[in-house]
């Protein structure tokens, strides 16, 4: 009699085991379904976006030598440059990219950032470096100096 | 979702960046920000009624400097007249006041906010970036904080969590966190250095680990030393270079200095990986007479280290000061942890490693680890990291006992499981019949100092010479970390085998003193082994040049044979006296061989001669066939082609 009353306490002892494992394996595979379907929603927003921005690091590359190029402009006074430069851009803007020249606007957030202060208005007097957007999205932050 | 099962995220609330992750898969994820970096500015601006964190706080920080807060975290739980307030307020542009019981505030607009509010400013982006990313509620976070923070900081940090909406499971030091992102809470006795060289900020931590509790031995630190002071280096020598050239100061002109600031980020960041970086800035000044001035410089990473060599040497102070402090010796650091972005340096970690005299750890982002720490913190918390580590090495050597007394091993340390692994053995004697293979664990170099896991006999090896029978021994651990070691002979195809069940079921202490007696006996048993080696050797040598002599001993000038008879009986005496040192064993061996040589030629000469003899077996059965076809031989031709054999 003893060593079964102490067989069922074992028994009672082990159902209650089992159904807590059971409950942390439920709350796990949930966890884990959870976790696979945030991978596939982020994964399509994603690819999405890396189709969106797939030129983006060549442009970013291009940046330099083309505002470099603008700066040759302003300095030397040459139609034969000045062609290239509008091929060039003619190119860049096929792939979706847009300059950033705020001179004169008032001071926005979203595509630029202030190096220096001249004043106590919010308007750019000067831009230090050129911004740019690649299919609407900004992908360098035109550098103003604002009064 | 409700509260008990939501995600626990990980926060590294930086003073210049904060960094959020979490674990995802069973392993930690950074979360990137709404504008899709790894690490966001950790700044707060007040622009009207609207609050912008982040980079685009920065942004118009030049704009707003009154209304922009940035490095709060050097003010949480501070009073205002702490030293280190009064240091720190030189280097901002808000004003900071005086608050309810001393403590620091900020004036912004004419409105109080305490550090904490700011913080929760922070820590509020933070929980935004990661609901977007995680899909569901975020109400639960581990937050880190430096070290050396007292019990007001930490209260402070975690109150800014609560104001940010999320209910702080636990406050966890930055090196700790970063111990923990390279699984160094898995070790045990172990001393940690933790050097931490962000954008503004310099720590460095001494760490304790033991039972999987983390204790701080000691920290100290430069609370104004970090990347930008890297950079101002790079930009004065550029500035200087060109005023030396041209004579004129690009500093003077804000556009030109724009580029010159972004040419040093990019330079500093390039020359990490590479030895020299080409500086082209063309068209940033005019001349006298108005002509086109163009930067162009080279700068070597020798350069570089030359520039910040000052700095690289500041940091070492305070990484002194906490080793003294921490009554631990540089030589008892068992690991040392790169932190924060300045880190990825070469001659930093090349500093770091002449210092400690070991290589650092660095593979995880520098910038990211300490969220990525928090975040596994976090996982524990949550059940996602399960406190019963999945055993995935074995973590001492496995072999078995080989001629002498000799461990042998078969699986190295640190073997990640399942794995097998297979090596042929034979008989150490004639006729021997059976061998016992004796399972060991452990790092010592002879069997008897290792712990025994099993033994078997494997019986009924064909009698055969020593050294002939092939037998294969297989030691395959599953994933369970269950071993299996099985003995099987070639020629016969018999089997024995065992299974260990307890192969890996080792405490950390049992492992860490097998460890350490490994280390401690190294040199003692490396001796040991070797003498037994040799011993092997020249037990072995003797008994080939036995066999020899016996074989081709009859072809030996008598004398020649009688040296090598004695040296070979001299050598298997000394071989079994025990006291032979290995030097004596290695020497004897050496000139038995010698002597032996002659019995070489003699037996080369005779192979020779078999050869030939068989050769003109060949050919005289040709012949034979010849003579048949022929009729008729030659027998003075015969002996003289044989004579020409004889000489080939």
């Amino acid at each position: 009699m003893i060593k079964k009353s102490t067989k069922k306490t074992t028994n009672n002892k082990k159902i209650v085991e089992l159904q807590q494992q059971l409950a942390d394996s439920l709350e796990r595979e949930k966890r884990v379904l959870a976790d696979y379907q945030n991978l596939v929603k982020r994964n399509r927003e994603e690819r999405i976006k890396f189709l969106q921005l797939a030129n983006q690091s060549l442009v970013e590359t291009l940046l330099s030598p083309l505002e470099h190029l603008g700066l040759a402009a302003e300095q030397i006074e040459d139609q034969g440059l000045n062609m290239v430069i509008r091929d060039f851009w003619q190119v860049l803007e096929e792939a979706g990219v847009e300059e950033i020249y705020p001179k004169g606007e008032k001071f926005d957030l979203e595509t630029m950032e202030v190096t220096d202060k001249k004043g106590d208005g919010e308007t750019v007097i000067k831009v230090v470096r050129r911004g740019y957007r690649l299919n609407g999205q900004v992908i360098q932050h035109a550098k103003v100096i604002v009064k | 979702m409700s509260n008990k099962t939501g995600k626990i995220i990980g926060i590294d609330l930086g003073t210049t960046n904060s960094a959020v992750a979490v674990m995802e898969g069973g392993s930690p994820k950074i979360i990137p920000t709404a504008e899709g970096s790894n690490i966001f500015p950790s700044i707060v601006a007040f622009k009207n009624d609207e609050v912008i964190v982040g980079a685009s706080a920065k942004r118009q920080m030049v704009l707003n400097p009154e209304t922009t807060v940035n490095s709060i975290k050097r003010f949480m739980g501070r009073k205002f007249k702490d030293k280190a307030v009064q240091a720190a307020i030189k280097h901002i542009a808000y004003e900071l006041a005086e608050g309810k019981d001393g403590m620091v505030t900020a004036k912004i607009n004419g409105k109080t906010y305490t550090p904490q509010e700011i913080s929760a400013k922070i820590l509020q982006k933070a929980k935004a970036d990661a609901e977007s990313y995680l899909g569901s509620k975020v109400e639960r976070a581990v937050i880190t904080v430096p070290a050396y923070f007292n019990d007001s900081q930490r209260q402070a940090t975690k109150q800014a969590g609560e104001i940010a909406g999320l209910y702080v499971e636990r406050i966890v030091n930055e090196p700790t966190a970063a111990s923990l992102a390279y699984g160094l809470d898995k070790k045990d006795n172990q001393t940690i250095a933790v050097y931490d060289l962000g954008g503004g900020t310099f720590d460095i931590s001494v760490l304790e680990i033991g039972g999987g509790v983390f204790e701080v031995k000691s920290t100290n630190g430069d609370t104004f030393l970090g990347g930008d002071d890297f950079d101002n280096e790079i930009i004065d020598w550029i500035v200087a270079e060109f005023k030396k050239q041209f004579g004129k100061d690009l500093s003077k002109d804000s556009q030109a200095l724009q580029r010159v600031k972004d040419a040093a980020e990019k330079a500093k960041i390039e020359l990490s990986s590479s030895q020299k970086v080409e500086l082209n800035e063309p068209f940033i000044a005019q001349g006298d007479e108005g002509q086109p001035l163009h930067l162009t410089m080279a700068l070597t990473r020798a350069k570089l280290e030359e520039l910040t060599d000052d700095l690289i040497k500041r940091s070492f102070g305070p990484v002194r000061k906490a080793i003294k402090d921490s009554k631990i010796k540089v030589s008892e650091i068992d690991e040392v942890i790169l932190v924060g972005g300045m880190t990825r340096m070469p001659k930093i970690q090349a500093e770091v490693k002449k210092f400690f005299g070991k290589e650092p750890h660095k593979g995880v982002n520098p910038d990211e680890v300490v969220a990525v720490g928090a975040a596994i913190q976090a996982g524990v918390i949550g059940g996602d990291v399960s406190d019963v580590v999945l055993l995935d090495v074995t973590p001492l050597t496995l072999g078995l006992e080989t001629l002498g007394g000799v461990r042998t091993p078969l699986i190295e340390r640190n073997t990640t499981i399942p794995t097998s692994k297979s090596q042929i053995f034979s008989t150490a004697a004639d006729n021997q019949t059976q061998v016992e293979i004796n399972v060991l664990q452990g790092e010592r170099e002879m069997a008897a100092d290792n712990r025994t896991l099993g033994r078997f006999v494997l019986d009924g090896i064909p009698p055969a010479m020593r050294g002939t029978p092939q037998i294969e021994v297989t030691f395959d651990i599953d994933s369970n970390g269950i071993l299996n070691v099985s003995a099987k002979e070639k020629t016969t195809g018999k089997e024995q085998k065992i299974t260990i069940q307890s192969s890996t079921n080792l405490s950390d202490e049992e492992v860490e003193k097998m460890k350490a007696d490994a280390e401690k006996y190294a040199d003692e048993d490396k001796e040991k082994k070797e003498l037994i080696e040799a011993r092997n050797k020249a037990n072995s040598v003797a008994f080939e040049l036995e066999k020899q002599l016996k074989e081709y001993g009859d072809k030996l000038d008598e004398k020649v044979k009688k040296e090598i008879e004695e040296n070979v009986k001299k050598l298997k005496e000394l071989s079994e006296k025990e006291d032979a040192s290995k030097e004596e064993l290695d020497k004897a061996t050496e000139e038995t061989f010698t002597s032996a040589q002659k019995m070489g030629e003699a037996m080369q000469k005779s192979q020779q001669a078999e050869a030939a003899k068989a050769a003109q077996g060949d050919k005289g059965e040709k012949d034979e066939k010849k003579k048949d076809e022929k009729g008729k031989g030659d027998k003075s031709k015969e002996s003289a082609e044989e004579g020409e054999v004889v000489k080939e």
